[in-house]
C-alpha cells in the first residue's frame, strides 16, 4: 500500500486528551495529523437524538456507532462489543466518534490531591506515580484555561493561580444541602467543572438545562468535539473513519508508521516523526497488543507485560431517599456539588477513599415510571409525581479502586466487522473496595438523616455502578520493568511513541480522570516540543 | 407546553414514522450486531407520510379514566394510539377487554391494578402501558420502544410550574438558583 499521509506528529484518537495535545503542538508549529476511527456528528443532531430517544436515561442512546468503529452498547440489549471475562462485569461506556467520550460527561474537571500521587509511600497501598503534584500543577492550570474550569477553591488541590472563572451558581438543592449538612460536619462544595459560569471561549454561560449527560445542548460545557475544533483551527488535520489497526516499528524500535482501515477496509499507511496514542484506556492497549511483531511478540510497549493490566475505574454505590422538604432536583447542572473530606486520610491504608456526589438530576422520569409500575393511577398519580419529584434525592460516591494486574484488557478471539479482535476485560472487586463502600453507606445514612430523609433505598451490597473513568492500563512509572510509559508519557520501549490517556494514570484517585489525563498529555506535548 | 425540537419536531412526525425509520436504518446496516441500535431518530424527519389512524373513542375514554384527566390533547391521543397499533397488533381487542372489565367491575382508577392482578388477566399490564405512553411518552419496550412525545408528556406537564424538561433552559445564567417554591 502506498504511503498517503505523513506528519511531524500523528495522533491516534480524537478525544479530549489527544485533541488538546494536538492543539498545543499545532500551535507550536508542528504538522499534526489526527486519526479518528469514527465519524463526526454535530451537536444539534445529538440533541435531537436525545429528545427523540425512548431511553432518556441511557446516556449512550443518542450516540450511534458505526459498523467499522463499534463501541460498547448495553441497551436495549448488549451488542457484545466488549467481551466480559468476569468475575465482575466491567461495562465500560465510551464513544468512538470525533471528540470521544466527553460528549457525555458531567464536566467534572478535578485535580488529584497531592497525596494521590504517592499512596504507596504514604499508606502502603497501590503504587506511587513517577511525578508529584507539583510537577503537574502548571499543566493542570493550562488544562483548566483551555477547558474553562471553575470550582470551589477549597477542594483540597493547591493552586498557583485562580480558576479562570467563578464557581458555577448554586442550584436551590445545593444550597439546601449545604445549609442542612453543615451542622453535621459536612462541608458541601461546588464541584470543579468545565462548565462556563460566564461567556468564555466563544461559548455561552450555562443556562441550567439539566442535560449535561448525555449532551449539553448549548456547549456551555467543554467537550472533546470542541478540542478537535480548536486543534483544526490551529492547523491540525483530522481524518475521520480511519480505524488504526497496526503500529509499525523499525529495527531501532522507533515507530515509523501506523496503518488504518477506511470503512471499506482499504488500508492506508501514515508515517510520522512522533506518534501519540490517545484512543482511550481500552482501545489503546488493544492497539498495542494488536501490533505485536517478531521482535515484540507480546505487543508494542509491552516488555513489562503490563499493557492492558491494572485496569481501574471508579465503582459507586448509592442511596436514594426522600428529603422532608421540596428541593426540586432538575434545576441547573446535574452534578453540582459534593463532599470531599473522605478523599484522603490515614484510613486509606485500610479502606478505599471516596468523594460523595450529590445529584441534581431531574427525578421526574424515574419517579413517574416507578409510580406507574406500582399501579398508582388516576389523580393520585399526578399528586405523587409532584410529591416525589420535589423530594427524591440521590447520593453516590466516586471511590478509588487499587491497581491489580489481574484486572486487565486483552484481545478476545471475537472480531468486529473489520476483522479486528474485540477487547476482552477481566475485572474483580477487592475487599479494600468493599470496606470503602461500607464506610460510604454509613455516611449516606447520616446525610439522609440531616436532610430529614425517609424511604431510604441503598444500592444492593456488592453491586456497584461504574463511572466510565478507564484508568491504569498503560501505567506510567520510573521502572521499565513494571510500567509502560515514563514520567513524560513516552513508551519505555519506543522513543518516539507517547501515550496520552487516562490509561497512563498509575492509580485512579477519587475524582474523574479527565483533567489529570489532559494535564499529563499537555506535559507530554511540552516534552515532545522541547525534544523535537 | 409548546417547546419544539430544533431539528426534528416529533409533533410533526407522522405516526408511522418510526416504522419507516427503522426500515431505512435496517437497510443500511452493515453488520449483524449493529441491529441492537435503535432507529436513528433524525430519520424521523425524512420518513414518508401516510394516513394516520385516529384514536378510537375507547382509547380516549380509557386514557381519561386512567389518567384522571377530563381533557386530553386529541392530536397527542392520535399519535399514541397509532404507535400502539404499530407495536401491538391486538391493541384494539385489549382495549375492549379492559373496557369490559371496568364496566363490569366498576373499580376506581386507584384500585384497578390490584383488581386486574388478582384475576391474573392477560391484559393486566395494559393500563400501565397506556399511562407510560401518556406520561413518559414511550410506547413499546426493548428494541421496539419508540419515543412518541417528550416535552408534552404528561409527567412534564404535571411539574411544569417547577421544572423544565431536561435539555431546556431555565433562563439566563444562574436563574436556576432561586427557590422554586417562590416562583
Amino acid at each position: 500500500m502506498s504511503e498517503q499521509y505523513s506528519a511531524d506528529v500523528v495522533v491516534i484518537g480524537s478525544g479530549i486528551v489527544g485533541a488538546l495535545a494536538a492543539h498545543r503542538l499545532a500551535l507550536q508549529g508542528a504538522s499534526v495529523l489526527i486519526l479518528e476511527s469514527g465519524p463526526r456528528i454535530d451537536r444539534a443532531t445529538l440533541v435531537a437524538n436525545f429528545r427523540n430517544s425512548p431511553r432518556k436515561g441511557d446516556f449512550m442512546s443518542p450516540y450511534p456507532f458505526s459498523a467499522w468503529s463499534p463501541h460498547p452498547v448495553y441497551q436495549p440489549e448488549d451488542n457484545d462489543y466488549l467481551v466480559q471475562a468476569g468475575p465482575y462485569p466491567y461495562k465500560a461506556e465510551y464513544i468512538r466518534i470525533v471528540g470521544g467520550t466527553t460528549w457525555h460527561w458531567a464536566a467534572q474537571a478535578w485535580r488529584n490531591l497531592p497525596n494521590d500521587f504517592k499512596i504507596q509511600s504514604q499508606y502502603g497501598v497501590g503504587r506511587d506515580w513517577p511525578i508529584s503534584y507539583d510537577d503537574l500543577e502548571p499543566f493542570y492550570y493550562e488544562a483548566e484555561v483551555k477547558m474553562g474550569v471553575s470550582g470551589a477553591p477549597n477542594n483540597g488541590s493547591p493552586r498557583s493561580k485562580p480558576f479562570p472563572m467563578q464557581p458555577v451558581a448554586q442550584s436551590y438543592l445545593e444550597q439546601r444541602f449545604q445549609e442542612r449538612l453543615a451542622p453535621g460536619g459536612y462541608q458541601v462544595i461546588t464541584n470543579t467543572t468545565a462548565r462556563n459560569s460566564r461567556n468564555y471561549d466563544d461559548r455561552p454561560a450555562c443556562c441550567g438545562n439539566n442535560n449535561c449527560m448525555p449532551i449539553c445542548p448549548i456547549d456551555a460545557q467543554y467537550h472533546g468535539g470542541l478540542a478537535v475544533d480548536a486543534a483544526e483551527k490551529a492547523g491540525a488535520k483530522l481524518i475521520i473513519n480511519a480505524v488504526v489497526y497496526r503500529i509499525e516499528h523499525d529495527d531501532k524500535d522507533r515507530i515509523v508508521a501506523v496503518h488504518y482501515y477506511d470503512p471499506q477496509k482499504n488500508s492506508v499507511r501514515v508515517t510520522g516523526k512522533t506518534f501519540i496514542l490517545a484512543a482511550n484506556g481500552i482501545e489503546s492497549p488493544k492497539l498495542l497488543l494488536l501490533s505485536a511483531s517478531d521482535k515484540f511478540k507480546n505487543g508494542l510497549a509491552n516488555s513489562s507485560d503490563t499493557v492492558g493490566r491494572n485496569l481501574m475505574d471508579h465503582p459507586s454505590n448509592s442511596l436514594v431517599f426522600d428529603a422532608e422538604e421540596e428541593l426540586w432536583p432538575g434545576r441547573g447542572p446535574m452534578s453540582p456539588s459534593s463532599i470531599n473530606h473522605l478523599r484522603d486520610g490515614a484510613f486509606r491504608a485500610e479502606h478505599a477513599p471516596f468523594r460523595i456526589d450529590i445529584s441534581n438530576s431531574s427525578q421526574v422520569a424515574s419517579v413517574t415510571q416507578n409510580l406507574i409500575a406500582k399501579g398508582i393511577y388516576g389523580a393520585e398519580l399526578e399528586e405523587k409525581i409532584r410529591y416525589y419529584s420535589a423530594r427524591q434525592c440521590s447520593l453516590k460516591n466516586v471511590l478509588e479502586i487499587l491497581p491489580d494486574p489481574n484486572n486487565r484488557v486483552v484481545l478476545s478471539d471475537k472480531k468486529d466487522a473489520l476483522g479486528i479482535p474485540r477487547p476482552q476485560v477481566h475485572y474483580a472487586m477487592s475487599d479494600y473496595v468493599h470496606r470503602g463502600m461500607a464506610a460510604a453507606r454509613e455516611e449516606y445514612t447520616r446525610i439522609a438523616q440531616l436532610m430529614g430523609g425517609t424511604n431510604l433505598r441503598y444500592s444492593p451490597d456488592g453491586i456497584y455502578g461504574n463511572n466510565q473513568h478507564i484508568t491504569g492500563t498503560m501505567a506510567m512509572g520510573s521502572d521499565p520493568a513494571t510500567s509502560v510509559v515514563d514520567a513524560f508519557g513516552r513508551a519505555h520501549d519506543h522513543p518516539n511513541l507517547y501515550i496520552a490517556s487516562t490509561g497512563i494514570m498509575p492509580t485512579a484517585a477519587t475524582v474523574n480522570s479527565t483533567l489529570t489525563a489532559v494535564a499529563l498529555a499537555l506535559r507530554s506535548a511540552d516534552h515532545i516540543h522541547a525534544n523535537a | 407546553m409548546n417547546i419544539r425540537h430544533p431539528q426534528t419536531s416529533m409533533k410533526d412526525a407522522p405516526p408511522d414514522a418510526p416504522v419507516a425509520a427503522r426500515r431505512l436504518l435496517l437497510a443500511g446496516i452493515l453488520s449483524g450486531y449493529v441491529c441492537s441500535f435503535l432507529p436513528l431518530p433524525a430519520a424521523f424527519a425524512t420518513a414518508p407520510t401516510a394516513a394516520a389512524p385516529k384514536a378510537s373513542a375507547q382509547f380516549i375514554a380509557l386514557s381519561a379514566f386512567l389518567s384522571g384527566h377530563v381533557q386530553l390533547d386529541p392530536e397527542q391521543a392520535d399519535r399514541l394510539y397509532a404507535a400502539f397499533l404499530a407495536v401491538e397488533s391486538d391493541f384494539d381487542a385489549q382495549l375492549k377487554q379492559l373496557a369490559d372489565f371496568i364496566a363490569a367491575n366498576k373499580p376506581e382508577a386507584s384500585g384497578l391494578q390490584a383488581a386486574l392482578d388478582d384475576q391474573k388477566l392477560a391484559f393486566a399490564k395494559l393500563p400501565g402501558r397506556i399511562l407510560s405512553a401518556w406520561y413518559v411518552g414511550v410506547v413499546g419496550g426493548g428494541k421496539a420502544a419508540r419515543c412518541v412525545t417528550f416535552e408534552s408528556s404528561l409527567m412534564y406537564a404535571a411539574v411544569a410550574d417547577r421544572l423544565k424538561p431536561p435539555s431546556y433552559a431555565y433562563g439566563p445564567y444562574g436563574s436556576w438558583g432561586r427557590n422554586p417554591l417562590a416562583t
